[in-house]
């Protein structure tokens, strides 16, 4: 029997990416599957005063730091929730913060170098974590991943990227693909559904036995609950008060899964819409995200004699 | 990286939070707190579950009702940040269950879950019913002068009516979605609200002498009632056992609170809607969810008691308690040798005000714009059990197929059957069936009481949360919050967890709310053990499966 384990959307989230390398030994799998999204969404600059102490601001609290004990627990807080602290001093903060020109190019540089060194720290703890057995671990950068991570991806030892690739998986193809259509937040790998559609159909032509295929695309099929995402007005605010939700996924994720028929779809992207859809015979899992809690949302699929056997989600 | 073409929402992030964000899905304003606000105000609204609640207060003499609202809505409060709290640990849905559950274990979030948004629902249907028929249908069929039709409506057959009327009502706004019912919601709630303040307006500038000479007339024209109904209707009451209530300015705290396990049927649910939260970011804005959810605690509350000064001032706080009193009375209480009533029908305040106007299309106006405020709310009452359903079915201790969403109908068809049929047998019990000497109906505050122990499950997991799952709470936005060291949310969770035993004790003990009958606890206790039966059936057809399923809430270690 082979079992898989799929997790998506852990936007920076240490502590999830560890725990995803520890899933194979706790959910007792040979097979890990990291959907998409890998990378974080936001600097938390931790402000360094003239009198010696540090200050931070996050999530409604105003966090004075008196020791380096206190810094780096901060730090670590923030490392597991997905942001990227940083240290700046307080002139070069309010200096930012009242020239958006030098904002947007500070910004921009350490953005791509904290991603840079997290996903190549990531890449050494997994390498480290998983030499010497024979656990395979396939990440498929998503939407939100700049194409730059790619390449420190490529240089690890254990993790290999699933892009575009058919892999083989005891018998049962992988096709894998961490594009999206577009969104409101134009995204590093956003395309038309006519191109997505074209990406899997390179994949999906070349399948030897596509009643026997997994689909890990990180969009979810349009339409079949995974894909729930809150109603937006103009402005990016919610409607509804967050409860007002429409479906935002695929079409050609959908079409293609109703074309090939593989035994399992899986996919994120909605964090919130997280459920298991029936697609004629596919099952489809979105185990949807909650990467700032800590906690890593997952499912486990079993394959045997080429039918899926079971499958479960978790939340851990 | 497109920091530099930041929208304009981002730039107030930055300032707001003091955070840098690049482009990336799902960045997004907070939500508008009214949206929330508008929820919750419908979950508690005044005139629904209000008016039907306050005419209890005739059975318990000593009590204030304005004062029991404000003690109640003192300790709501806490309800209220417990939920919230909650909330911005961990924003859910499915709320309760996924709460407990994670926290306490998947038995006690099943089966308290279960039990308080999906089994008891099924009697809170005929309940929804026996609402619309009293203050929506009997009120217009008597305004029109039919009065066999108004008597009909609220009797065994009218009340059993009404609640598959509900029960098709609230299954076509499930098929609608979210995004639709809350639209109707605010369409409701804006015109309920119009409906109210008319009814306030017609009440502050009457008399007791204009009410009780319009009331006269009305009873004469409608009812065929002769002489001084207003003064019978208070004879009536007397002679059945009536025997006053404090004034309004009597505060009588003690007293009052009897009232509130009464008081409790109307307002205990202001977080109603935490099952609909879900993870949508921004969703655990703590601040802001607590400004909706008590701005539509206070706001009803105010409604409340505005409502009490002007009843008494236009209909006399004693007309006003006796006829509620004779009301409930003729059903539960008396014998057949109860002289008739000059005024058969429920004391709906809406009609009343109407009475006083002696024109019919106003008192159609009223009835009918009041009556949005049970369309809005109708929406709430099959619309969590699925939340829960959903939830359940994910975590695989609950059939997939309840979670199923009908591709041709856009709707949880069978999560709606679950609900619907239950509902209607229990529709059917509630109108038709006693046990003895009592009616089923007796035990409408059991729809309450099951609600409260949930609710009690949840403020225990909201207290001990600090402790038991410290990874999540020291990784929250509201693991600054202390006082005196301890953590808010335990503070808030054993205050909460305190009214809902104290509740639940009242309810139990006294025989005037009507639950502690052999039979009301015995249906209680089969609502339970279905939950137990399901939770371990489903546990072990899973580990027949292969499954292990304590491995599904278990934290990964990491070394």
């Amino acid at each position: 029997m082979l079992r898989i384990f799929f997790a998506t959307d852990i936007h920076g989230s240490e502590i999830c990416w560890k725990k995803l390398i520890a899933a194979a030994a706790f959910y007792e799998a040979s097979v890990l599957i990291l959907g998409g999204d890998m990378t974080g969404k936001a600097l938390v600059p931790i402000i360094a005063e003239n009198d010696g102490t540090n200050v931070v601001d996050f999530q409604d609290n105003h966090h004075v730091l008196k020791s380096a004990a206190d810094v780096e627990r901060i730090q670590k807080l923030l490392t597991n929730k997905g942001y990227y602290p940083t240290r700046i001093d307080r002139k070069q903060f309010n200096d930012l913060a009242a020239d958006p020109s030098a904002l947007g190019s500070w910004s921009n540089g350490t953005f791509m170098k904290l991603m840079e060194e997290r996903v190549k720290f990531w890449m050494s703890y997994a390498d480290e974590k998983l030499k010497g057995s024979n656990v395979r671990c396939y990440v498929c950068p998503g939407n939100d991943d700049m194409f730059e991570i790619d390449k420190v991806i490529s240089e690890s030892a254990s993790i290999r990227i699933a892009e575009g690739q058919i892999v083989d998986l005891e018998g049962h193809e992988l096709i894998s693909s961490g594009w999206s259509t577009p969104t409101p937040w134009k995204t590093f790998r956003e395309c038309s559904e006519e191109e997505l559609a074209k990406k899997i159909s390179t994949m999906t032509d070349q399948l030897k036995n596509p009643e026997r295929s997994i689909f890990n695309l990180h969009d979810p099929p349009k339409a079949s609950g995974l894909d729930e995402a809150p109603e937006l007005t103009e402005d990016l605010a919610l409607k509804g008060g967050g409860k007002v939700t429409r479906a935002v996924g695929s079409v050609a994720v959908r079409e293609a899964i109703q074309k090939v028929q593989p035994l399992v779809g899986l996919h994120g992207h909605i964090h919130e819409s997280k459920g298991i859809a029936k697609i004629g015979r596919t099952v489809c899992i979105n185990p949807g995200s909650v990467y700032e809690e800590g906690t890593l949302m997952g499912a486990t699929v079993d394959l045997e004699n080429g039918k899926l056997k079971r499958y479960s989600v978790t939340a851990g | 990286m497109r920091i530099s073409n930041i929208p304009d929402c981002r730039s107030s992030l930055v300032e707001e939070k003091k955070l840098f964000l690049r482009d990336a899905t799902g960045l997004l304003r907070a939500w508008s707190i009214y949206d929330s606000f508008v929820y919750s105000a419908l979950s508690i609204n005044v005139v629904s579950l209000g008016w039907y609640a306050f005419t209890y207060g005739a059975f318990l003499p000593g009590g204030n009702q304005i004062t029991a609202v404000l003690v109640s809505g003192v300790f709501l409060f806490f309800e209220i940040l417990t939920y919230t709290l909650l909330i911005a640990v961990m924003p859910r849905a499915g709320g309760d269950y996924v709460w407990q559950s994670r926290v306490l274990s998947g038995s006690i979030g099943f089966i308290l879950s279960f039990t308080g948004y999906v089994f008891i629902l099924w009697l809170w249907g005929p309940i929804y019913g026996v609402i619309l028929s009293i203050l929506v249908f009997t009120p217009i069929a008597a305004i029109l002068g039919n009065v066999p039709a108004a008597l009909w409506w609220s009797s065994s057959p009218g009340v059993f009516a009404s609640s598959i009327l509900t029960i098709l009502i609230v299954s076509v706004f499930i098929s609608l979605g979210m995004k639709r019912y809350a639209r109707i919601q605010k369409w409701c709630f804006h015109i309920g609200l119009v409906g109210l303040v008319v009814t306030y307006i017609i009440l502050a500038a009457s008399s007791q002498s204009a009410f009780q000479s319009a009331f006269n007339s009305w009873t004469s024209q409608i009812f065929g009632s002769s002489g001084d109904s207003y003064t019978t209707m208070q004879t009536i009451a007397t002679a059945g056992g009536f025997s006053g209530l404090a004034g309004l300015t009597d505060w009588n705290v003690v007293a009052s609170f009897g009232l509130i396990p009464f008081i409790a049927f109307f307002n205990l649910y202001p977080v109603w809607g935490a099952t609909l939260y879900g993870e949508v970011r921004g969703s655990n804005d703590f601040k802001r969810n607590l400004k909706a959810l008590t701005t539509s605690l206070v706001f009803t509350s105010i409604l409340a008691i505005i409502g009490f000064v002007l009843f008494a001032n236009a209909f006399g706080w004693n007309f006003y308690n006796s006829a509620n009193y004779v009301y409930w009375g003729t059903i539960y209480m008396y014998n057949p040798s109860t002289p008739a009533l000059p005024f058969p029908i429920f004391p709906s305040p809406g009609l009343f005000a109407g009475i006083l106007t002696g024109n019919v299309l106003v008192e159609l106006f009223l009835i009918v714009t009041l009556s949005c405020f049970y369309w809005g709310w109708s929406g709430t009452l099959f619309i969590t059990s699925t939340r829960v359903m959903f939830a359940a079915s994910f975590d695989r201790i609950f059939p997939a197929k309840f979670a199923d969403v009908n591709e041709r109908l856009k709707s949880p068809i069978n999560a709606i059957i679950a609900m619907a049929i239950p509902t209607a047998i229990f529709s059917y019990l509630y109108a038709y069936v006693s046990f003895g000497s009592t009616p089923f109906s007796t035990f409408t505050l059991d729809a309450v009481l099951v609600i409260a122990v949930m609710y009690l499950g949840t403020a225990i997991t909201a207290a001990v949360l600090p402790y038991r799952r410290k990874d999540l709470y020291e990784a929250s936005p509201i693991a600054g919050y202390k006082v005196g060291g301890i953590p808010l949310i335990t503070i808030a969770g054993v205050i909460t967890a305190f009214f809902m035993a104290w509740l639940t004790y009242e309810w139990g003990s006294q025989s005037v709310y009507g639950v502690n009958n052999p039979y009301s606890i015995i249906m209680m206790l089969i609502l339970y053990i279905i939950a137990i039966v399901l939770y371990f059936g489903f546990k072990a057809y899973r580990k027949k499966q292969g499954f292990d399923m304590n491995k599904i809430y278990k934290q990964i270690p990491v070394e």
